[in-house]
């Protein structure tokens, strides 16, 4: 779909978490949001532009919530 | 005197329907089955049940709020009850008809109990009494008349009980003594003298027969007695005459207040108990309407049990107005259940039917389905995906996660969890790794996990597992969906290239 897009020469801002989009053609640039470089739970909320690198942080933030599985197993009440 | 028509050993708890929950305290009970309301549609099987009644509605909730108490004696109870309900509808229909009576707008003022001083509290109660007594008369002979017909424990002890409480010779007495205390021929008491020329040590007294019949009054000849004439205008006088009154009303206003509450109790619980029923009646009604059918389902007491035969959405069924597709599935001794395939392959409409039939199955109610067998959980908790909230509060990601969080404070072992589309709002490989953590924490703690899921990563680490099972969803070889699912692995394709062709018709 965004080969057709990109087919049509229209401008589009995709947000995803397939990679692999973001090296689709030459007319494609990739943007990353970034976490502080210390505590991955932490976002900077800034966007730049950069080469995907495939990581989103997910445990990171399942820690912080407590629904990692060394925590999740001993939160179930009997 | 207990009416036991929901459990064989206690009363139905109606507190989330006589108190409707304030905002700030909310019952968990009631906010529990809130939550997976939404994502199973039981909504809709409530109104289907309710008729357009509110009452019914909300026994209903309160009925699925209460139903993972229940132990496989209590479903069976229900059932067996509800079986006897099913053969006699009419018959039940008019108990609750009549239990509802003292409930009804038109009439409620005639069984509404109030008054701060005492002539009142015995004159509202007096007349409570009586409208009861009548009601339970009708009640005992309608429920006479039918007892043969019923089988089931429940009912047969139900009926025993109205004939051993209820006999005629108890409820003429209690007339009689009723019609003594309307004090229509005047208020008979007794005092002493006392110190300084008070009167101490008030009694109310039984009417003597001279005073009730006044041919009596007038052949006996009385005692010397003295007449005091109140003047109409004279305030102090009346006050002073109506305390003497109260002073011997109060003696049996307290208790005579306390039996009406008490009869009233009854019918309360009566008419919220039949409501059950009554509700399940509805919604067997509206089923055959549109050529459902209805099997009871089996409350198993060996753990971990699950098998269904055309297990079907009875949501969607009422929805649409006719039969849905429906489902096999040998789950016995299988905690985790992953649904993969393609889109719109009913997969969303399985994981709703596998909540239906459980929670109906807790409640003592029938499914849809030829079969189905299933332990009762400790619980059922849903975790859908959601669209991400408007206020951007946070990313949708991690709202899954605060919303597993928020199960995780809530879940005891042996419960039901239905995933659906979970922790895909990332990359695969980090969201199947999230999901694989969760779901591994849950099936160590003898949790039932149902998953639908498109990430095969997260499919594919459990491959080995000698507790999974894995449906799919298919599709024909024209592309056409038939929406029912099979045993077979995860493929790591959803056919999403099907409906992007069907929705878009170009080649990609």
């Amino acid at each position: 779909m965004i080969e057709q897009v990109l087919a049509a020469d229209a401008i589009g801002v995709c947000v995803t978490f397939i990679d692999a989009l973001s090296t689709l053609g030459d007319k494609t640039v990739s943007m990353m949001s970034t976490v502080m470089p210390d505590d991955p739970a932490r976002r900077t909320f800034e966007i730049i532009r950069k080469a995907a690198d495939g990581l989103a942080y997910a445990l990171s933030l399942a820690e912080k919530r407590g629904v990692t599985y060394a925590r999740l197993r001993t939160r179930v009440q009997p | 005197m207990k009416t036991f028509l929901m459990h064989p050993d206690r009363d139905f708890d109606t507190t989330s329907v006589d108190q409707p929950p304030r905002p700030e305290r909310t019952s968990p009970p009631k906010r529990e089955v809130i939550q997976f309301a939404q994502d199973i549609e039981l909504a809709v099987l409530w109104n289907a049940a309710a008729d357009g009644d509110r009452f019914l509605y909300d026994i209903m909730a309160a009925v699925c709020a209460g139903a993972w108490a229940n132990d496989t004696a209590t479903i069976r109870y229900r059932q067996d009850m509800l079986k006897d309900c099913l053969a006699h509808p009419a018959a039940v229909r008019q108990f609750y008809a009549i239990a509802t009576e003292p409930f009804d707008g038109r009439r409620n003022w005639d069984f509404s109990l109030y008054g701060h001083d005492a002539a009142a509290r015995v004159g509202s109660a007096v007349r409570t009494l009586q409208c009861c007594l009548d009601v339970l008369r009708r009640l005992r002979r309608a429920c006479g008349a039918n007892a043969g017909r019923f089988w089931s424990p429940g009912f047969q002890q139900f009926f025993a009980t109205l004939e051993r409480d209820l006999d005629d010779a108890y409820l003429e007495a209690a007339a009689a003594d009723l019609n003594n205390l309307t004090f229509r021929k005047g208020l008979l008491l007794s005092a002493q003298v006392g110190d300084g020329g008070k009167g101490v040590g008030t009694m109310l007294r039984k009417p003597q027969p001279r005073d009730l019949s006044w041919f009596q009054a007038v052949l006996a000849p009385g005692v010397q007695s003295y007449t005091l004439q109140l003047h109409p205008r004279d305030e102090a006088g009346a006050r002073a005459f109506s305390e003497l009154q109260a002073r011997g009303l109060n003696l049996i206003s307290d208790a005579l207040y306390q039996s009406a509450e008490h009869v009233l109790g009854f019918l309360k619980a009566l008419r919220a108990e039949l409501a059950f029923y009554i509700g399940c009646l509805n919604l067997a009604d509206q089923l055959a309407g549109i050529g459902e059918a209805i099997v009871f389902p089996e409350a198993a007491d060996a753990p971990g049990r699950f098998r269904c035969q055309n297990l079907r959405d009875v949501c969607l069924s009422l929805t649409m107005g006719r039969k849905a597709v429906g489902n096999d599935v040998d789950a016995d001794g299988k905690k985790l259940i992953i649904i993969t395939g393609a889109n719109r392959g009913g997969k969303s409409t399985f994981l709703r039917s596998v909540g239906l039939a459980q929670i109906m199955l807790q409640c003592g109610m029938f499914v849809t389905a030829d079969a189905f067998t299933s332990t009762p959980r400790s619980g059922l908790f849903t975790h859908y995906k959601r669209e991400e909230d408007r206020n951007m509060r946070s990313g949708k990601f991690d709202k899954e996660l605060v919303r597993m969080s928020a199960i995780a404070d809530r879940i005891h072992r042996h419960a039901m969890v239905l995933f659906n589309e979970s922790f895909a709002a990332t990359n695969e490989q980090e969201g199947s790794e999230v999901a694989r953590q969760i779901v591994s924490a849950l099936l160590e703690n003898d949790v039932t996990v149902f998953f639908v899921s498109h990430m095969y990563e997260f499919a594919r680490s459990f491959l080995d597992s000698g507790e999974a099972l894995f449906l799919r969803a298919d599709r024909g070889e024209d592309g056409a969906r038939n929406f029912r699912l099979r045993e077979a692995r995860p493929l790591s394709t959803s056919f999403g290239t099907d409906l992007y062709l069907k929705i878009f018709g170009v080649a990609a």
